[in-house]
């Protein structure tokens, strides 16, 4: 995950967030870019806290789900973190 | 006793801009008694009748364009039509350009719908409710047959030929099929409808439902719904997206939201009246 596997992971600041039933709903105001997570991508959102690397999110998830492959899991978190990454969502 | 709106003159260009502008305003008592942006056109005095309809009916589009510009100061705005039925049930229909909003709002305002709004739904950000802005549609290529204007509109005007719109009409809406100025209401329900050929039918998901006639619809999630919305708004150019955005996420929480796909106007609005009559009409409306 290009390095991203021990880099402590954080929301950006500034961000507008409503959660739903059916998940949460991100928005930048700057840059105008809006994002629907499910409610497992936000749960993997919801993780990035500044504490927490990719590898650790993965983890926590894999014990949540242990019927789950864990490099299916781990191919999942970093699809999500990617997307967030890529609208600068997530930093780190 | 009915309070009915001003009336529109078409006798000439000021006095289209200044009664167009008060009729706008008349709709939302805040308002009423300010003084209205009006967007003046000088030396267009005295033009020939062909020349005066097509500048009236572009001098239409700057009127409303001012309206909105005032009205985004206070007001949440989203690009789509808003219609209430006789049972007091309000469908908005968010919708991009091209998507059908229009000629189906209309197409249930022939059925009995009151016309809200075809292009700007304005939201009161404290209250969640939804004030008219019955401006002119501005109605473009071919129309359906199940669409009878004449029933609908007292007025259509053609745009100038340099307006290269193919078909295009500025069409006002009879008073009659209009609230009394001084109405709000709150959202009953969301639509969007789905163009055929943008959304296939398996794009409506696993909890579809189908009609006879071939149309299909699906309840679309909150989270999903204040997506689309929000995405919408934001291409429309929103600059006080830090306000709405919350006003968008409650119209979602509070309404419920479904994606149609027809294959034709007739078909929609049964089943518009269908999802509709399952909404309890709001108190206070």
């Amino acid at each position: 995950m290009d390095g991203m596997e021990t880099r402590f992971l954080s929301r950006r600041e500034g961000l507008l967030s409503e959660d739903f039933e059916d998940g949460l709903v991100i928005c930048d105001p700057v840059s105008e870019q809006v994002v629907h997570l499910n409610p497992m991508a936000a749960a993997i959102w919801d993780m990035c806290d500044g504490a927490a690397s990719a590898e650790d999110i993965v983890l926590v998830i894999a014990e949540a789900f242990p019927a789950v492959d864990l490099e299916q899991v781990r191919q999942d978190v970093r699809n999500v973190l990617g997307g967030l990454r890529a609208k600068g969502f997530v930093i780190g | 006793m009915r309070t009915e709106a001003p009336a529109i003159s078409l006798d000439s260009l000021d006095a289209f801009t200044l009664s167009y502008a008060a009729y706008l305003r008349a709709f939302l008592p805040s308002r009423s008694g300010q003084a209205a942006p009006v967007v003046a056109r000088a030396g267009q005095e005295g033009l020939a009748g062909q020349d005066m309809e097509g500048a009236i009916a572009m001098a239409e589009m700057d009127v409303l364009a001012a309206w909105h510009r005032e009205l985004q100061q206070d007001f949440t705005l989203i690009h789509g039509s808003c219609i209430v039925s006789q049972e007091g049930q309000v469908v908005l229909i968010p919708g991009v350009t091209g998507s059908g909003k229009t000629c189906l709002s209309l197409a249930l305002v022939q059925r009995g719908y009151r016309f809200l709004t075809d292009d700007c739904t304005a939201i009161d950000p404290a209250t969640g409710r939804i004030w008219p802005v019955p401006a002119a549609t501005h109605l473009k290529g071919e129309r359906p047959a199940a669409l009878d204007l004449d029933r609908v509109m007292w007025r259509l005007l053609s745009y100038p030929s340099a307006y290269q719109v193919p078909n295009a009409r500025c069409a006002f809406v009879r008073s009659e099929h209009i609230p009394i100025p001084g109405e709000s209401f709150l959202p009953g329900m969301l639509l969007f409808p789905a163009v055929r050929g943008a959304v296939e039918p398996e794009g409506l998901g696993a909890r579809a439902s189908a009609s006879q006639d071939g149309a299909m619809w699906a309840p679309l999630p909150p989270g999903q719904a204040a997506y689309q919305l929000t995405f919408h708004n934001l291409a429309d150019g929103n600059t006080t997206i830090a306000r709405d955005f919350r006003v968008i996420s409650n119209l979602a929480r509070r309404a419920p939201a479904y994606r149609l796909l027809a294959a034709d106007l007739e078909t929609a609005c049964q089943v518009v009246g269908s999802l509709a009559a399952g909404i309890p009409a709001r108190a206070g409306q």
